[in-house]
C-alpha cells in the first residue's frame, strides 16, 4: 500500500476506533420482546452512525478534500426537499435535489452505504447529501438520495425492494419534477452499490422502469464470501453486516443478494464501477464489471489506490470526477 | 447470443481458407471485395487529404480527416487492421469520416508498411513516427497536441495499444486515450478463443498463425516481446484510459478482454464491451448490419466523450 494512504488509514482508525463498538444480535426468531430488541438495535445504530460521521470528519481534517473549481455557488443554491415514498408495508423518506430550470432533466437515484444496517437519517443527508448536491448541480439533474429501510429489522429483500420502489416512484413522478424518464441512472456506495446493482436486475426482469446507467462505488457484489475470515477489522464487520442483512436460510448466491452470481447479465444498463486497491470487496466488484462486459454491457472499471473507506484527497477527487463524467456521458443526450 | 443471422449467411459465402495463397493474392482478394452495399458511405468533411511523412528509411502516406468547426481540435491517430500484412487507407475511409464528424477530432490514418516485406518492428516504428509527426504538426493540422489519442482495430488495435507503451517508455507524446477495437494483444495465440473460435468463424487460427509468422517470424521469443504482445508487458501502469470492444465470435476475443482486465489491475480506467453475435471484423459491414453501424457510433461517442473530458480539463 502507498505509505501515505497507509498512514492516513491508520490515523483515521486511531482517531475513530471501531473495535469497541457493540453490535446487535441478528433477529433469529420471534422473541417475547421484539420491541425491546428493536430499541436496542436503534441505540447501537445511533452509536455506529455517530462514529461514521466522526470518521468522515477525521478524514476531512487529516486530509482535506481538493477544492474543485467546477463546483460553483450553484451547488448550494439547488432546491433540496424531503419527500415520502410509499413502499410495501410502509413509507420511506428521501432527500430530493432539484436543479434550477424547467427540464427535462436527467435523474440519479442514489443509495447510501453503511453495511445494510447503518448510514440512515442524518448520515446520508449529510455525507451522501453533499455528493448528491454536487451531482445535481454539475449534471443539472434531479437526484434522489434514498433513506431505504435497514436491516436487521428489515432484512433482504426489503432494502432492495425499497430501492426499486424509489426508482419507480421517480419514474411515476417524472412529469412533476421535469425528469426525462428515459434518462434515469442509479448510483450507490458500498452496500448502496449492492442495492443499486440489484435494482437494475429487478428493473430489467420486471421490464420497468427503464434505467440507463449504474454507477457503483466500492460495491459489495458477492455476499457469499468472506464468511470464514478471521475476527477483527473490516472483514469481521463485513461478516456481521451480512448476518444482520440476510436471514439464516437465505441463499447468499441469489442474484439480488450477490449480483456477481447472476447467470444472465445481458440487457443491464451500462456501468461505472470504482474499486479500491486495498478493499476486500475489490475482486467481486471487478469481476462484475468483466461479467457485465461479456454480456454486452459497456462496463467501465477503475481501481483506485484506496481502502474500503479511506483514500487520499487527490484519489477522492479523481474518483468523483470519473463518477461525474460517467454519469454525464450516459445521461446528457436524449434517445 | 447466437451469431447474427445475417452473419450466418455472410459466413457461408466466404471462400474456404487456402493456406497456399500468397500475400499478394490475399491483398488482391481484399481489394476486389469492394465496399458497395457493404460499408455505409462516409459523410463529407471539411477536408480529407493525403500527406507523405518521413519514417526510418523512407516515407509513408497518412490521410488526414478534418471535420467542420473551429479549431484547434483534438487529434486522433488511427491504425488500420489487416493482420499487419493487409489493409489500406481506403478500407477504413468511410468509417473514419464518420468518426471524425462524430467525435470532432482531426484523424490521422497511417499506411504503415506491411509484412512480410517489412516485418516487425517496422509497423510499430512507423506508427511511432506518425505519432511524433502528429505532435509536431498539430498546429498545422488545426489540432491540439495536448489532446492526442490513438485508436485501431485488430492488428491496428495491437499497434495502438503498443504505441501507448512505447510512448510511455520513451518519454514520447502523452497519449490521453486508447480506443481498441477487437485488438490482437497476445501474439503467442494461446488464449482459449484462438482455438475455440479458430475455425468456422471467418478469419481463423490458420490466418492468424500465417500472418503472425509473416509479421514476427518464427522465433518464439519474438512472440513475448511486449511491443508485439502488449498483454505480456510486465507493467501497464501509467497508460491512458482505454475503451475496448471485442466480438463474441472472434478468436481475438479473449486477449482483448484479458488486456482490459490487466489494465484495470494496473489502475487504468478501462471500459470493456463484448459485442454479442458479431464475428471478427464484421463491425465494418455498416451498410449490411445495423449492429455494425451501432458499433461504429458507439466508438465515435466513446472518443467524443474522452476528448470532451480533456477539454474540461
Amino acid at each position: 500500500m502507498d505509505p501515505a494512504l497507509e498512514a492516513l488509514a491508520e490515523q483515521v482508525a486511531r482517531l475513530v476506533p471501531r473495535a469497541d463498538l457493540g453490535w446487535p444480535e441478528p433477529w433469529l426468531e420471534p422473541a417475547a420482546d421484539r420491541t425491546g430488541w428493536a430499541a436496542r438495535v436503534a441505540e447501537l445504530r445511533a452509536v455506529h452512525n455517530r462514529r461514521v460521521l466522526d470518521g468522515a470528519d477525521a478524514l476531512a481534517k487529516a486530509a482535506p478534500p481538493v477544492a474543485d473549481p467546477a463546483d460553483g455557488a450553484e451547488a448550494a443554491a439547488a432546491d433540496v426537499r424531503e419527500v415520502t415514498i410509499e413502499v410495501a408495508g410502509g413509507t420511506i423518506s428521501a432527500q430530493l435535489h432539484l436543479p434550477r430550470g424547467n427540464g427535462p432533466f436527467p435523474a440519479v437515484v442514489h443509495f447510501h452505504g453503511g453495511g445494510f444496517w447503518t448510514g440512515d437519517g442524518a448520515v446520508l443527508r449529510r455525507l451522501d447529501g453533499a455528493l448528491c448536491a454536487r451531482l445535481s448541480a454539475r449534471l443539472t439533474a434531479v437526484v434522489v438520495n434514498v433513506d431505504y429501510r435497514l436491516a436487521p429489522e428489515h432484512k433482504f429483500p426489503q432494502p432492495v425492494e425499497d430501492g426499486y420502489a424509489a426508482v419507480r416512484w421517480l419514474a411515476g413522478h417524472a412529469a412533476e419534477f421535469g425528469v426525462d424518464p428515459g434518462r434515469i441512472a442509479v448510483s450507490g456506495v458500498s452496500a448502496g452499490g449492492t442495492i443499486a446493482a440489484a435494482v437494475c436486475l429487478l428493473a430489467r426482469d420486471r421490464a420497468a422502469p427503464s434505467i440507463r446507467f449504474q454507477a457503483l462505488l466500492a460495491p459489495a457484489l458477492d455476499l457469499s464470501v468472506h464468511l470464514q475470515s478471521e475476527p477483527g477489522g473490516f472483514r469481521d464487520e463485513f461478516r456481521r453486516c451480512i448476518d444482520l442483512y440476510l436471514a439464516l436460510w437465505q441463499d447468499r448466491r441469489d442474484p439480488l443478494v450477490s449480483p456477481v452470481h447472476a447467470e444472465d447479465l445481458s440487457g443491464l444498463p451500462d456501468a461505472f464501477i470504482g474499486t479500491g486497491s486495498h478493499d476486500p470487496l475489490r475482486d467481486p466488484a471487478e469481476l462484475y464489471g468483466l461479467r457485465l462486459a461479456r454480456a454486452g454491457v459497456a462496463a467501465t472499471v477503475r481501481r483506485y489506490p484506496a481502502t474500503h473507506t479511506v483514500a487520499l484527497p487527490e484519489t477522492r477527487a479523481a474518483r468523483t470526477a470519473d463518477l461525474f463524467a460517467a454519469l454525464d456521458a450516459a445521461l446528457r443526450t436524449t434517445g | 447470443m447466437p451469431l447474427l443471422p445475417a452473419l450466418e449467411c455472410y459466413l457461408s459465402q466466404l471462400p474456404p481458407h487456402d493456406p497456399d495463397l500468397t500475400v499478394e493474392q490475399l491483398r488482391a482478394w481484399g481489394a476486389a471485395m469492394g465496399f458497395d452495399g457493404v460499408v455505409e458511405p462516409g459523410p463529407e468533411l471539411s477536408s480529407v487529404t493525403d500527406r507523405e511523412i518521413p519514417v526510418a528509411g523512407g516515407t509513408v502516406t497518412v490521410r488526414v480527416y478534418t471535420p467542420e468547426g473551429e479549431g484547434p481540435k483534438p487529434l486522433h491517430l488511427y491504425l488500420h487492421g489487416g493482420g499487419f500484412c493487409l489493409g489500406t487507407l481506403a478500407m477504413v475511409d468511410d468509417e473514419l469520416r464518420f468518426r471524425a464528424r462524430d467525435s470532432g477530432c482531426v484523424i490521422v490514418s497511417v499506411a504503415y508498411r506491411l509484412a512480410p516485406e517489412c516485418p516487425y518492428p517496422t509497423a510499430v516504428e512507423d506508427s511511432y513516427a506518425a505519432l511524433l509527426w502528429c505532435r509536431d504538426h498539430a498546429a498545422e493540422l488545426g489540432a491540439d497536441a495536448g489532446r492526442l489519442t490513438v485508436g485501431g482495430a485488430s492488428a491496428g488495435g495491437n499497434l495502438a495499444a503498443v504505441l501507448c507503451l512505447v510512448s510511455r517508455d520513451r518519454g514520447g507524446p502523452a497519449i490521453r486515450f486508447q480506443l481498441l477495437e477487437i485488438p490482437l494483444t497476445d501474439a503467442r495465440g494461446t488464449l482459449p478463443s484462438r482455438t475455440e473460435l479458430g475455425q468456422g468463424y471467418g478469419m481463423g487460427k490458420a490466418d492468424l498463425d500465417r500472418m503472425g509468422d509473416w509479421y514476427l517470424g518464427t522465433d518464439p521469443r519474438r512472440r513475448v516481446d511486449p511491443y508485439a504482445s502488449p498483454l505480456l508487458a510486465e507493467d501497464l501502469t501509467g497508460l491512458p484510459p482505454a475503451f475496448i470492444v471485442t466480438s463474441e465470435y472472434d478468436p481475438l476475443r479473449d486477449e482483448g478482454e484479458a488486456y482490459a482486465r490487466r489494465l484495470v489491475e494496473a489502475g487504468v480506467r478501462t471500459t470493456l464491451k463484448r459485442w454479442p453475435g458479431m464475428l471478427h471484423g464484421t463491425h465494418s459491414l455498416t451498410a449490411m448490419l445495423p449492429e455494425a453501424a451501432q458499433w461504429r457510433d458507439t466508438c465515435s461517442r466513446a472518443l467524443a466523450e474522452a476528448v470532451r473530458r480533456l477539454r474540461a480539463g
